[in-house]
């Protein structure tokens, strides 16, 4: 009897103690309770973020893919997206913005690696897709000089928060300009390395690009697409213009590629056009979208434009046997902006 | 009842792996700050100790003492002792309060020495000295009374079951206690209204271990608990902690092995 009122006693006093804790008014508005060992803005959760780095490769752990939408208005379930959203990358974004704590080199090679990984996956899934395969190689031939955490030149931009952060930094612990300097010389070291191979790895994925193409293809946007493929190969693989200039076989070379490359590229192009021809009569052309049609038509002029660009780099790199400044910097004009090599 | 504290107590101390709780929180407090980035932002280097320190004791509490505690209790049965003390009249609730005594002890050292711990070297200059004391105090006393709770369940529980069964009742009780209670305060703010009333009658039932944890408190300096909600929360605690201790002591009857 006396446990049973103890029990009693003791329930209502609890009860008591629960409803006037005031549970709700510990934490200030805005805190996400879902924090376990305060893991979210620690040093510790982002060690264990990055040591299960190789395991949780495509999973939420690291969070480098955004988390998907919660979809369903269970509590429960967005309970948990919470806690996912919390313990990723975005999280780190939100608490941790690089304006004041700037991304680490480390964090952009992950990135890097990531980014590549799902573009390399788009583009597998359909090699015929010119879109998929244009943001891959794009990527690919893209060359990092700026980035978050700082100049690749060594020098910092006035007014940027975050350089003006690390400077302050700097000042602080009495400066080491040494180490900024040797953490600048490795990263342009790795530059160089990651950018061949990632040069290597643009011309292999054009050349699938072009042996899996198939040649009774119907629709007429995949030849356009092809055709740029092919411009995309030249721009690769031709001579540059310091071994041009330097180099009589390097200039035939040169001319070689371009006019092949234009003959195939034209050849698509008629392929298109015939194609599009039968799908007029057919009746499917009128059946797609305004924008599509709109698009397939600029598609046809840039490859138009294209194949006359490299006619036009053959007359131009047919200047440079005689070493005339003028008719350089006239080529130079000519070229357009995305195959800087040419 | 003091000859079953002393010869308790002394065993634990003489088998000197109080030493590793100990070793621990030094340890925690010195490489605290190097798993924040305070190379950027200098302030974070007093959080990360105190979030260290902290993680640890509770890590070491739940763990170290909790596995003390499965052990103390299991003792008494495979050593005959509870034979022993019965023949020489010792009551079933004097026996295990004695007991309960020697984790409250371990408790008592591991939150304090943390506490005491975080108060040099995690304390931010722009806090007062007096309010960074105030709130390690209720940190500690709030963590010993919710560790004490749990502590009765797991030697209580050792009369009925072995070690390992014990000491996994008690962490489950904690995991609860501390965090998965979290996962009930969402479902009952949800829509589902059935949810919600299941949810609401679960968490006025649950253990409410997550009052005592004060580490986002600690490490975000929010500062002391305010008066009223500490008393309301502390006597929750005390009325949670006089439930399982009568809970331990009728789990705790004398039976025969």
């Amino acid at each position: 009897m006396r446990t049973l009122i103890l029990y009693i006693a003791a329930g209502a006093v609890a009860i008591l103690g629960l409803s006037k804790a005031q549970w709700e008014t510990w934490f200030p508005q805005n805190f996400a309770r879902w924090n376990t060992f305060a893991l979210r803005e620690s040093g510790l959760g982002r060690m264990a973020s990055r040591a299960m780095t190789k395991d949780a490769d495509r999973s939420w752990h690291h969070g480098l893919t955004a988390p998907s939408r919660a979809e369903a208005s269970n509590p429960l379930s967005r309970w948990i997206d919470q806690g996912v959203f919390s313990l990723g990358f975005q999280g780190r974004l939100v608490y941790r913005p690089p304006s004041k704590f700037p991304i680490r080199p480390s964090e952009v090679v992950e990135v890097l690696a990531k980014t590549e990984q799902g573009l390399s996956t788009a583009f597998t899934l359909d090699p015929g897709n010119y879109e998929a395969y244009d943001a891959y190689v794009m990527f690919l031939t893209t060359q990092i000089r700026e980035t978050e955490f700082g100049s690749m030149d060594g020098k910092k931009e006035e007014g940027d928060d975050a350089s003006s952060v690390k400077a302050d930094d700097k000042k602080d612990a009495g400066g080491d300009d040494d180490d900024d300097f040797a953490a600048v010389q490795r990263f342009r070291k790795w530059e160089d390395q990651e950018q061949r191979r990632r040069n290597l790895r643009a011309v292999a994925v054009t050349d699938y690009a072009i042996s899996r193409f198939a040649p009774n293809e119907t629709d007429p946007e995949r030849h356009l697409g092809l055709a740029m493929v092919y411009y995309n190969r030249f721009a690769l693989l031709a001579p540059d213009v310091p071994s041009r200039k330097s180099s009589f076989i390097a200039r035939r070379l040169f001319e070689t590629q371009a006019l092949q490359t234009a003959e195939k590229m034209k050849k698509c192009l008629q392929n298109a056009q015939s194609r599009q021809q039968g799908m007029i009569a057919s009746g499917d052309w009128q059946n797609r979208s305004a924008a599509r049609l709109s698009d397939y038509q600029q598609d046809e002029q840039m490859v138009e434009k294209y194949i006359s660009v490299l006619y036009q780099s053959v007359i131009n790199s047919r200047k440079l046997d005689g070493t005339n400044p003028a008719s350089q910097m006239a080529w130079r004009a000519a070229v357009p902006s995305v195959p800087s090599r040419i | 009842m003091k000859s079953i504290f002393l010869l308790h107590i002394r065993q634990i101390f003489r088998e000197n792996d109080w030493i590793l709780p100990l070793l621990l929180l030094v340890v925690a407090s010195i490489i605290g700050s190097s798993l924040a980035p305070s190379n950027e932002d200098p302030t974070l280097r007093f959080s990360a100790r105190t979030q260290t320190i902290w993680i640890t004791a509770w890590l070491c509490s739940i763990f170290w003492v909790g596995f003390v505690s499965a052990k103390l209790g299991s003792s008494q049965r495979t050593k005959g002792l509870r034979e022993f003390w019965k023949a020489l009249g010792i009551s079933d609730a004097g026996y295990f309060l004695s007991l309960l005594a020697i984790p409250v002890i371990c408790n008592v050292l591991i939150f304090g020495l943390a506490g005491v711990l975080t108060f040099f070297v995690g304390h931010t200059p722009e806090v007062p000295v007096a309010e960074w004391a105030y709130v390690n105090a209720q940190a500690a006393f709030f963590a010993v009374l919710a560790q004490t709770s749990v502590m009765a369940l797991i030697v209580a529980l050792t009369n009925l079951l072995d070690i390992a069964p014990a000491f996994a009742c008690g962490f489950l009780i904690n995991l609860y206690g501390l965090y998965g209670i979290g996962a009930v305060d969402q479902v009952r703010s949800g829509k589902n209204p059935f949810l919600s009333k299941a949810a609401e009658l679960l968490w006025t039932v649950s253990p409410h271990l997550h009052f005592a944890d004060f580490l986002p408190r600690l490490t975000f300096g929010w500062g002391a608990l305010p008066g009223k909600p500490f008393l309301f929360a502390g006597l929750y605690l005390v009325a949670v902690l006089i439930l399982s201790v009568a809970t331990g002591s009728r789990l705790w009857r004398f039976r025969r092995s």
